[in-house]
């Protein structure tokens, strides 16, 4: 693999997170416009995070939900006695 | 009630269950409003409440769980997923055999080896890919350096996509001749 590859790639993490200083940014998003190979893991790594995402949200139960506002409707009772 | 449902998708990932996670959710839920008034109004609602769920959970639920064993990270590289699709030639991943594994993997398989991975990776790979908060955010949250956020969640997301890959072999996901490592 070449230097610049092996560069992007490992700060590859951080740009998706966006944690890089602007100007490493840069160097990496020229660096993906140039290099298909390192395009398509980008893409992948991308594609990854979102579906990862959406499977971990979940559907929050509507009886918890009423509980749990009487929960904090009790709270606050006796919050004000 | 602000955050409820993300505070239930992140408490059910790290109680693994519905009945801890409602409480864990419950319990942070009473805790801020009781300690509301240590809030300071225009900070960050949504981490101060992530900060209560997760010391919580720590304090009250860790001891209880079963601890999975840290596996060895020598060998697991970055891109692990993309580059095992590859097989040996890193530059020539099929869209194909991406499509085919992104596709095939079902929800139960992530939530799985999200939950199967050790704590100290699980939470920052939960507060940065579920939540989307910053590294300075979780280091915040989980009262721990930076660089440990970022080792850590580094160190996590190569684990998950190692349990990833695994889950796709066993469906029949991958192409043949990348076999597990």
């Amino acid at each position: 693999m070449k230097p610049a590859c092996e560069q992007a790639i490992e700060e590859i993490y951080l740009y998706i997170d966006h944690e890089l200083t602007w100007w490493r940014r840069r160097r990496i998003r020229r660096h993906l416009a140039n290099c298909r190979p390192c395009l398509e893991g980008y893409t992948f790594e991308q594609r990854l995070r979102v579906i990862v995402k959406e499977c971990l949200s979940e559907e929050v139960p509507p009886e918890f939900l009423n509980r749990l506002q009487q929960a904090i409707q009790r709270e606050r009772g006796t919050v004000l006695e | 009630m602000p955050y409820v449902g993300q505070l239930y998708a992140a408490a059910m990932r790290m109680t693994r269950n519905p009945a801890d996670a409602e409480d864990l959710v419950q319990e942070t839920m009473l805790k801020a409003y009781r300690a509301y008034d240590t809030f300071t109004e225009g900070t960050n609602l949504k981490a101060w409440l992530y900060r209560i769920l997760t010391n919580t959970y720590i304090n009250r639920y860790r001891k209880a769980q079963r601890r999975p064993t840290e596996t060895d990270l020598g060998e697991v590289e970055d891109l692990y997923l993309y580059r095992r699709l590859g097989s040996e030639d890193t530059a020539d991943v099929s869209r194909s055999a991406e499509d085919q594994l992104l596709d095939g993997l079902v929800e139960s398989d992530i939530k799985e080896a999200v939950e199967a991975l050790p704590e100290h990776f699980r939470l920052p790979v939960l507060l940065a890919d579920l939540e989307g908060f910053s590294y300075k955010e979780i280091a915040e949250i989980l009262d721990i350096p930076i660089g440990t956020v970022m080792s850590r969640l580094h160190r996590g997301r190569k684990q998950l996509q190692r349990a990833l890959w695994e889950f796709a072999s066993r469906r029949g996901l991958v192409p043949e001749g990348a076999d597990a490592p």
